[in-house]
């Protein structure tokens, strides 16, 4: 049996392309009404095009979910089976923990609205990686973003040990492979589903990578074990007492010399575009977001432990890392984009 | 409620979603009206294929579709679905029931 991950073909594709048209107008036209408007009155809340922004950025996701579950639906029980498949001379492992108890905040939300989260049935994780490659308005062909995070972001070495925190189905761990080859590559996360879907994906494309159902802030791995880790999109979705954990957890499995690098979302320092930003964790799910704007990184990082720590802008559709601090020009809304960077002394 | 594919998150509780505009009512009807915008777009993306297709095993150009002329009683026929499809469309806006309640008299 291969393992397909459906893509939307005809009436669900054209009704997903409008979907992704109504975000492209959410991001653009949308948008820039909203920034003319806050330029010449006050407060957010009371312009005219405000309602139907959060309208659309809510609801575009629900309509986006909804059909790409009514679309794999029908293939559930035999997606379900593909990803009992066993694969033949594993050059990489998987690890599940059916003992492993999921942390409430984890359970209790599900993430960017989709029902159920990635964890609750095992065909959601298609559901996810469906939508996972079309919600970046389309642009996310092949997770361009992950390979320029590695690309950009992560310097040249040779690095012994790599850890993946909250690897998802994979996505964002396998670039580390094709970028350090000779590297030990180890992907965690919370969804035995997700888990699952990774280690067959890793096995079909020949990547050798080991994958554990552990939590970011308990990787049950020794101290000292790993010369990077690092960790994309996932600290915004945990409350601040555990993000805290999750650094120390990094600090203590991290070799001296070795590099946290993670790849997530800050504020800007444009007012307007910030403002905007803070309701985006409401109208999406993701409750912590708001929180994480409002954590001083670095400090929190020194005061974990963590030396020479930074945070700097990263263009996902340009260079990627901005060495020099600064935002790139860009009139549409878009995901902040920033890497975190610390290193244990 | 949650619905997932296979899975039940536990998450079953029914609660009114967010709204953003000042009346909660336009945020549903909104709602209604994207998702028939999207419906009719995914007709002409069908009927767009259909033609496409049609064109291509040589059953009729696209050209035929521009220069067909219907028939006077076709194209009456066209105009009374046209004109009861805008008056079913405005109905509720004029807020005149077409079935007026009856009165009603509390026990």
């Amino acid at each position: 049996m291969t393992l397909s991950s459906p893509a939307p073909v005809g009436e669900d594709r054209a009704y997903l392309d409008f979907v992704l048209g109504m975000k492209q107008y959410f991001a653009t036209t949308l948008y820039a009404k909203l920034h003319e408007q806050y330029a010449s009155s006050g407060t957010l809340e009371d312009l005219p095009a405000y309602p139907l922004f959060e309208w659309l950025e809510r609801n575009t996701q629900k309509m986006m979910w909804r059909r790409l579950e009514a679309m794999i639906r029908p293939q559930a029980a035999e997606l379900e089976s593909a990803l009992e498949q066993v694969p033949e001379r594993p050059i990489g492992s998987l690890h599940l923990d059916p003992a492993l108890e999921l942390p409430e905040y984890y359970t209790q939300t599900e993430f960017h609205i989709q029902p159920g989260g990635v964890w609750s049935g095992a065909a959601n994780t298609f559901v996810y990686e469906v939508g996972a490659k079309i919600v970046m308005l389309g642009q996310n062909d092949d997770y361009r973003f992950h390979r320029l995070f590695v690309e950009t972001a992560i310097p040249r070495r040779d690095y012994g040990d790599i850890l993946d925190l909250g690897c998802g189905f994979g996505k964002s761990t396998r670039p580390f492979v094709d970028a350090f080859p000779g590297a030990h590559v180890v992907g965690v996360d919370l969804s035995a589903p997700n888990l699952k879907l990774a280690h067959l994906q890793a096995e079909r494309l020949r990547k050798p990578i080991d994958f554990y159902q552990r939590a970011a802030e308990h990787t049950g791995f020794g101290d000292a074990s790993f010369d990077l880790v690092t960790a994309t999109m996932l600290i915004h979705e945990m409350p601040m007492p555990v993000l805290r954990q999750v650094l120390a957890e990094a600090l203590r499995v991290l070799r001296v010399g070795g590099l946290l690098a993670v790849l997530d979302f800050a504020h800007t320092g444009d007012e307007f575009r910030d403002l905007v930003m803070d309701g985006h964790g409401a109208r999406n799910n993701e409750p912590y977001m708001p929180h994480l704007f409002r954590t001083d990184l670095p400090a929190l990082l020194s005061d974990v432990g963590f030396g020479a720590p930074e945070v700097l802008p990263f263009d996902e559709r340009g260079g990627g890392l901005r060495l020099d601090g600064t935002w790139p020009e860009r009139a549409e809304w878009h995901f902040p984009w920033v890497v975190i960077r610390a290193t244990k002394r | 409620m949650a619905f997932s594919v296979g899975g039940d998150s536990g998450n079953q509780t029914l609660v009114p979603d967010l709204t953003f505009f000042p009346d909660p009512n336009v945020d549903r009807v909104l709602g209604v009206v994207m998702e028939l915008a999207a419906e009719v777009y995914v007709l002409r993306d069908r009927l767009h294929m259909l033609e496409a297709l049609l064109a291509r095993s040589g059953v009729l150009t696209p050209a035929d579709l521009d220069s067909y002329e219907p028939s006077e009683p076709e194209r009456e026929q066209r105009l009374a679905e046209r004109d009861a499809l805008i008056a079913r469309i405005l109905a509720p806006m004029t807020a005149e029931a077409d079935s007026p309640a009856p009165p009603f008299e509390p026990a």
